[in-house]
């Protein structure tokens, strides 16, 4: 993994248990050494867009994968994803929506929103682990991320 | 047609009229020359008469005189005497009788001098006699001049008889071509006048029965329309003049409207509407538009006799004659207040229907508003229960006693539970809001994926599985995949006891439509338990021996229902179940 790179995952999840919950899978499984965190929607975008109190941070660095609550103070989950996929700098950024929810609404406003994945997290915490290890995983070795997003990291 | 026929008797009458009055005409001129032919035929027979008269007068007065004159005889002289006194007599009579003719008047006066002459001659020839101068006499009687006057008398009177027969017979003749003439035109006139009558009655025939025939139609056809027009118990029927007045009526009309034939004639239509409309001029206004558009058809409120009022649907069309003269209006008038008022409710339904169906959509949102939060909010906090029990497992196992382990895998199976219960609640009720989207589709191909899903559960079990081969029928395939795969995961885990499990699919038909059954041999249920079979939450088995949340029947028997059909089971306690469903086609 490129030393260099901003964060390999930004995180934007604003339950404190299921931050920590995430978190302890993500390290567990040794997935991702640089996690960025944020707790609702504002301040997801302006980390990914340099403003606010990212407002030093550069806009071209950013994360190799979003993993995106939807229900979300402030912004909700799929503003966020709207604005990021709005905006030409962001709009190819690898984004996961990881939820609670399995509403059919939010599927649908999701993948019309052009969503890379969504997945519902599962009570049971074994099958949750496994699932944060696999996405983690797959996104971040197996997939090949945009070359607009590689450039960004050089 | 009319003026035809009139004009067609009337030439033929005329005609047989002329004919007689020219036989007629021809028969009085006849008479009159057949009364002038006897006239004159007796007239000359009186001149014969007299003629002849005058002869025998004459010759009896000679003989006389020739008597006496030999005899001296006195009595001898009385045919002389009788002479004397009558001759001029029958001279005058004879006189008028030749005055018209100038030939026999010259003859005759020829006759009147000859015949004096003569009577002269005898007169003198007696008075000689009388006086005894016999020589004179014998002179007299010698100088023949006696037979010279006679022969004279003789000659003229065979002229004047032969000149009167000779017109007598004339007369005759032309009296006999006459009458033979005037036979032959009145036998051809009769028989003309006869043959014209005969004709025109023979036309007359004809014609009267053709209009008897037709009369006869028309009155039958009139009388077929008449009942027509009265059978028609629930239409107002009417004809009205140009002006809108009533001119005929019919039994529907007072059926509808309570007025009588006698009391509605000659009225204005307008006595049908309201106060409101007639002082708005609606039914000049109706006129009108049938006068224009050639229709007029309005519903409306309209007045019966009793002064209630009645929801009428009429039509108003022109009557034009075969030149379009406007001749009046149809009209047909209907009441329909039954059907208003059913209208009227049927909105009033609409509307309530319409105000419960926003109820049931805010409801509707509500419930969706409650389910996305319960998917959302209910499952986070089991997701950090089991989460943190696991990470307390995972972390401090060394440590933890026996007894707190196990009590935390209770708290974690209680949280896995209710998680699941979460779930399937919330498949519930989306099924609930899902709306159908049917498609033909093979059954077979969605028992298959249903059976797949089942092998991890059954894990070394020994399950027979019998599926025969399933109908396409139309229905929502996903839906659908779901009510096999939980019956089918039911007959798994309620055969759990049996060695080995049969569980059986397959199709039987009830009135052509296709009944789907799912049978197992497991350990079934008490009919009398059956109506519960269905119920959310409801359950017949222990959760220690068969888990379970109780809302997959119920799952089930929502998309059966949502589909149209029906689900119904039939199960013996230790002997297995059966469970049956349709979908769509519904048998009641």
């Amino acid at each position: 993994m490129d030393q260099d790179r901003e964060a390999e995952i930004l995180l934007v999840e604003d339950n404190a248990d299921d931050l920590e919950l995430t978190l302890h899978s993500l390290r567990i499984n040794k997935v991702a050494n640089k996690i960025d965190i944020v707790r609702d929607g504002e301040e997801a975008l302006d980390f990914l867009f340099g403003r606010g109190q990212f407002a030093g941070r550069p806009p071209h660095k950013l994360p190799n994968l979003v993993l995106l609550d939807l229900k979300l103070p402030k912004v909700d989950g799929l503003e966020v994803l709207r604005e990021i996929r709005n905006n030409s700098l962001t709009r190819t950024l690898p984004v996961v929506i990881l939820t609670s929810s399995r509403e059919e609404k939010d599927l649908v406003a999701g993948y019309q929103l052009c969503v890379n994945s969504y997945i519902q997290k599962p009570v049971d915490f074994r099958d949750f682990r496994e699932t944060v290890k696999q996405l983690g995983l797959y996104w971040l070795l197996v997939n090949q991320p945009p070359p607009a997003i590689a450039q960004g990291s050089e | 047609m009319k003026w035809s026929l009139n004009w067609k008797v009337t030439a033929g009458l005329a005609a047989a009229l002329a004919v007689l009055a020219i036989v007629e005409l021809v028969s009085l001129r006849s008479t009159d020359r057949l009364v002038d032919t006897s006239r004159e035929i007796v007239h000359a027979q009186h001149v014969l008469d007299s003629l002849e008269t005058i002869m025998a007068t004459i010759d009896d007065a000679e003989t006389g005189q020739r008597g006496y004159l030999l005899t001296g005889e006195k009595s001898y002289l009385l045919p002389y005497e009788s002479a004397s006194i009558h001759l001029p007599g029958i001279l005058g009579t004879l006189r008028n009788l030749t005055a018209n003719d100038p030939e026999q008047w010259n003859n005759f006066q020829r006759l009147s001098s000859l015949t004096k002459e003569k009577l002269r001659e005898l007169t003198e020839t007696i008075r000689l006699r009388k006086d005894n101068k016999r020589a004179e006499v014998s002179r007299i009687v010698l100088s023949n001049r006696g037979k010279q006057e006679m022969d004279s008398i003789r000659a003229v009177i065979a002229r004047m008889e032969e000149r009167e027969r000779g017109r007598m017979l004339a007369r005759n003749q032309q009296w006999e071509a006459r009458a033979r003439a005037k036979r032959i035109i009145v036998v051809y006139g009769v028989i003309a006048v006869f043959a014209l009558l005969l004709v025109v009655i023979l036309f007359l025939n004809s014609e009267t029965a053709r209009r008897i025939n037709a009369d006869r139609a028309l009155r039958e056809s009139e009388m077929r329309t008449r009942l027509l027009v009265d059978s028609i118990q629930d239409y107002a029927i009417l004809m009205l003049d140009p002006g809108g007045r009533i001119l005929s009526w019919s039994p529907g009309g007072k059926k509808i409207t309570g007025y009588a034939e006698n009391e509605i004639a000659n009225r204005s239509f307008s006595i049908f509407f309201t106060p409101e409309d007639i002082e708005a001029g609606v039914p000049q206004q109706e006129l009108e538009t049938a006068l224009v558009s050639g229709r007029s058809e309005v519903d409306g409120w309209r007045v019966r006799k009793d002064g209630s009022r009645f929801w009428s649907n009429s039509v108003v069309v022109p009557v034009r004659d075969h030149q379009g003269q406007l001749q009046g209006f149809s009209k047909v008038m209907r009441d329909i207040t039954q059907r208003k008022r059913a209208q009227e409710e049927i909105e009033e339904l609409n509307r309530t229907l319409k105000a419960r169906a926003s109820e049931l959509e805010a409801a509707n949102k509500e419930l969706e508003a409650f389910t996305y939060s319960v998917s959302h909010d209910l499952r986070a906090p089991l997701r950090h229960i089991d989460g943190f029990s696991q990470l307390l497992v995972d972390e401090y196992a060394p440590q933890l006693p026996d007894d707190v382990r196990r009590y935390i895998d209770r708290i974690q199976t209680g949280a896995r539970q209710m998680g699941q219960l979460v779930d399937e609640l919330l498949t519930l009720a989306r099924i609930g809001r899902q709306e159908v989207n049917t498609q033909v589709t093979g059954l077979g191909s969605l028992v298959e994926p249903a059976v797949e899903a089942l092998k991890m559960e059954i894990n070394g079990r020994n399950v027979e599985w019998q599926i025969a081969s399933l109908p396409f029928v139309e229905c929502d395939p996903g839906l659908v995949k779901q009510v096999f795969a939980n019956l089918l995961s039911n007959a798994v885990k309620y055969t759990r006891p049996r060695d080995p499990a049969v569980i059986e699919v397959g199709s039987i038909q009830n009135n052509g439509h296709p009944v789907i059954y799912v049978r197992d041999n497991g350990v079934g249920f008490n009919m009398k338990y059956s109506s519960k079979l269905f119920g959310v939450f409801q359950r017949l088995h222990r959760a220690e021996d068969f888990e379970g949340t109780g809302v997959g029947l119920a799952t089930v028997q929502r998309i059966v229902h949502k589909h149209g059909g029906r689900i119904w089971a039939e199960a013996e306690l230790d002997k297995g179940a059966t469970f049956y469903f349709t979908l769509g086609c519904q048998e009641n």
